[in-house]
């Protein structure tokens, strides 16, 4: 047993919460960023990127750190508690894994290497409209024309999707069901492709993405055709966690925003902190957070000694989003009417745990892949 | 992170199972029954199972070598609390556990050398009687008076809520021995043999069956050796860190037990509209739960990890003990809701139960027990007072 965290996890902690300090991201601005394209201010995930945090799980060949999956939760959850808004999880953490799960060399070249040095954004657009996510109900299609690929289909629900210029676009190429699946990097200005930006709760700029007879030259198929699902499955988990670790970094802020106002705010002539249900609120949500968190630190250090995620990821995901969810609710519950003004910063997190609940197939999904390992076979 | 036990951890923990799977074989516990006792289990039975562990060693794992316990960290105290519960093993409450420490902590050479060779033998029985009816979480009402007499004391008055006094041997108590001052400095710690003349024990009946004892005690002659610690010390003594471990293991031992056997009925039973692990609702639950109780190891693991580092483990050791304890309640209702009208079917442990029964009676009977749990060892109130207090510095309320 070794719960301790490396110098080198609390050296990142460290260095994002100074990076946001630096920057001053105030509620009232964030909450302006989020309603026009990118949706995020450019010049601090310029920074970001420059960091290399994000992209610390990927291999030293490629540009990355050559870390694990701990050190990218680490990332991950500091630059949630600011919240720093920006495409990491679509766009960057699961974006790189599909790369490098299924680019050739070349690929890695043209694509992976610029998403790392933040030269190029990609949108990894796998849902679709009807919220479909597995492979054997994905109906988007790619069909061969002449020397490459004819795509068409809709994709929905891709964070960011107006502000990437490759979309890495989930595509049945085959038969029905889970093996007929690949994917393509698409250039976003390429004729027929058409990105609907629409107004979600989670300030993360989805879009609807239209694929209307898209030519698609052959060396932009990623890896072999037909042959992406089994690949694609790890990838999932993993950007899964990420996104557990996201809503934890979300529920530690909410918490320790409202651990200083209801000891700052007076009534009746004392804190309401010591206030009895105000105290029993937070006790249960500080037990939620060691909760929420430990289950997700435990599921990454299993991924990096090589244990398979798929079950304690979908527990972990499963896990936050109950746990984050009802620890923002409740922070806003203990703030008062104060904490419900835009300029203020418990909206942000209440609305970014909130994003991730949907991803992919939602907290039942989650459950239901705990359930199978417990109750099949 | 790495929340696996560690690899000596895990054997002990393999090694203490194979130790109850054999004890608690059910050859072994056939006729042995006994639904008023706690344990589900005859004291007769009792006492060999406590007696046959204690000289295996088990009972003191976690005491220093030089007290003739077996000198292992906390961890290994804690994977044996786990696996007792988890078998139903009579050996969760021990005297040991219950009094032990407070003995080990305060207590004279004398007393350490008269007790702890029987405690970790495995071969006295002891209960704490510090409850009173009108002193519950709030000891500082407590009544029970020792007034000087010669070079000792008589102690009198009434101990409620007392787990194993029908069983007991000796009692560890707590009585006022000033009239006047404040409780905190009135209170001492007194070691009481129940078998002398002036105590009397009554039992009364549980909801769910068993018996919890009310103990007299009437102008009852204690000499000068039975004072465990300093005479007025008794309320810090009692309130002060015992040296046990304090992870909730135990309690996780029976959610464990509980969930597989929810799992085996799920996988197993039929429900009006076909198999329970067809049911997307049911599987629901079940995963929910299987989510939880990993996450309640997780918690129990952190407090004895930190406590194994020497840090202040009060904290985790309250979200520990609320978490578990709740969770057992969310167990047995999602147990007793899923088998329907079968899950309300009761048995006490180790009784035959009837045919329709679930889980052999064991969900009905969890709903009944897992009450006191978030009642018991400190009320879940008192641990979320400690949590906002201490955990995360919220301010301390006026209280009148």
């Amino acid at each position: 047993m070794d719960l301790s965290e490396s110098d080198g996890q609390l050296a990142v902690r460290d260095a994002v919460g100074a990076l946001i300090a630096r920057h001053r991201l105030s509620p009232a601005m964030q909450h302006r960023l989020a309603a026009t394209d990118p949706g995020f201010d450019p010049g601090l995930w310029a920074e970001v990127m420059a960091t290399g945090w994000l992209t610390v799980a990927l291999p030293v060949a490629v540009g990355g750190g050559g870390g694990g999956l701990t050190d990218l939760i680490v990332a991950v959850e500091a630059l949630a508690r600011g919240p720093v808004p920006g495409p990491i999880h679509n766009g960057v953490v699961a974006s790189a894994d599909v790369l490098l799960a299924l680019g050739g060399g070349a690929q890695v070249a043209r694509h992976l290497v610029p998403l790392v040095a933040g030269a190029r954004r990609y949108a990894f657009c796998l849902t679709e409209p009807n919220g479909a996510h597995r492979p054997e109900h994905l109906r988007c299609r790619a069909v061969r024309d002449a020397d490459g690929w004819l795509l068409e289909g809709a994709k929905c629900f891709v964070p960011h999707a107006g502000s990437a210029e490759v979309l890495l676009v989930v595509a049945r190429t085959g038969v029905e069901g889970r093996d007929g699946i690949s994917v393509f990097a698409v250039r976003a200005d390429a004729p027929g492709v058409e990105v609907r930006t629409m107004a979600t709760i989670g300030g993360d700029r989805q879009g609807e993405v239209v694929l209307a007879g898209v030519r698609v030259p052959a060396e932009d198929l990623l890896g072999r055709p037909e042959d992406a699902w089994p690949a694609l499955r790890p990838v999932l988990d993993r950007a899964v966690l990420a996104m557990a670790a996201d809503m934890v970094g979300s529920a530690t802020a909410a918490l320790e925003w409202t651990v200083a106002r209801v000891c700052a705010r007076h009534q009746w002539g004392v804190p309401i902190g010591s206030l009895q249900a105000v105290q029993h609120r937070c006790a249960d949500m500080s037990i939620a957070l060691t909760c929420a968190r430990d289950a997700v630190w435990d599921a990454a250090g299993r991924a990096d000694r090589g244990e398979d995620l798929t079950t304690a990821a979908a527990g972990a995901k499963a896990l936050c989003d109950d746990a984050c969810r009802r620890i923002t609710a409740s922070a806003h519950q203990l703030c008062g009417g104060e904490g419900i003004y835009a300029d203020q910063p418990l909206h942000l997190w209440y609305r970014r745990v909130k994003s991730f609940e949907p991803f992919y197939g939602g907290t039942r999904a989650q459950r239901a892949v705990v359930a199978a390992s417990l109750l099949d076979g | 992170m790495d929340f696996r036990f560690d690899d000596d951890v895990e054997g002990y923990r393999h090694e203490v199972a194979a130790t109850f799977a054999a004890a608690m074989a059910p050859e072994r516990t056939a006729g042995a029954g006994d639904p008023e006792d706690l344990t589900g289990l005859s004291e007769r039975f009792e006492r060999a199972v406590h007696a046959q562990i204690g000289e295996l060693g088990h009972l003191g794992i976690g005491l220093p070598a030089s007290l003739g316990g077996g000198g292992r960290r906390p961890s290994y105290e804690a994977v044996f609390n786990l696996e007792a519960a988890a078998w139903d093993a009579p050996v969760v409450d021990t005297a040991m556990r219950l009094a032990g420490y407070p003995i080990l902590a305060y207590g004279s050479d004398a007393q350490r050398a008269w007790f702890l060779p029987r405690l970790l033998a495995g071969r006295i029985e002891m209960c704490i009687a510090y409850s009173e009816e009108a002193a519950g979480s709030d000891l500082s009402a407590i009544r029970t008076a020792a007034v000087p007499d010669g070079d000792g004391w008589l102690l009198s008055g009434e101990k409620a809520l007392v787990t194993g006094s029908h069983k007991a041997d000796w009692c560890c108590t707590l009585a006022r021995t000033r009239a006047d001052g404040p409780p905190r400095e009135a209170m001492t710690m007194l070691l009481v043999d129940l078998t002398q003349p002036g105590v009397q024990r009554r039992r009364r009946e549980t909801m769910n069956g068993w018996t919890l004892g009310e103990i007299a005690f009437d102008r009852v002659r204690l000499g000068p050796e039975a004072v465990l610690g300093a005479v007025g010390e008794g309320w810090r003594q009692v309130l002060s860190a015992v040296q046990a471990e304090r992870s909730g293991m135990s309690y996780l031992g029976f959610a464990r037990h509980v969930f597989d056997d929810l799992v085996a009925h799920v996988r197993r039973a039929e429900g009006p509209g076909g198999p329970l692990a067809d049911d997307p609702g049911v599987r629901d639950q079940v995963a929910a739960l299987a989510i939880d109780l990993d996450a309640g190891m997780r918690l129990a693991k952190r407090a004895l990890w930190v406590q194994e580092r020497g840090e202040p483990t009060a904290v985790l050791a309250s979200m520990s003990k609320v978490y578990a304890t709740e969770l057992l309640q969310r167990l047995a209702q999602a147990a007793t809701e899923i088998a329907g009208h079968a899950g309300l079917v009761h048995s006490p442990l180790f009784a035959a139960a009837p045919g329709p029964a679930a889980a052999g009676g064991r969900f009905a009977w969890e709903y009944l027990e897992r009450v006191h749990g978030t009642i018991s060892v400190g009320a879940n109130e008192l641990q979320r007072d400690l949590i906002a207090r201490q955990g995360l510095g919220l301010p301390v309320a006026r209280r009148s």
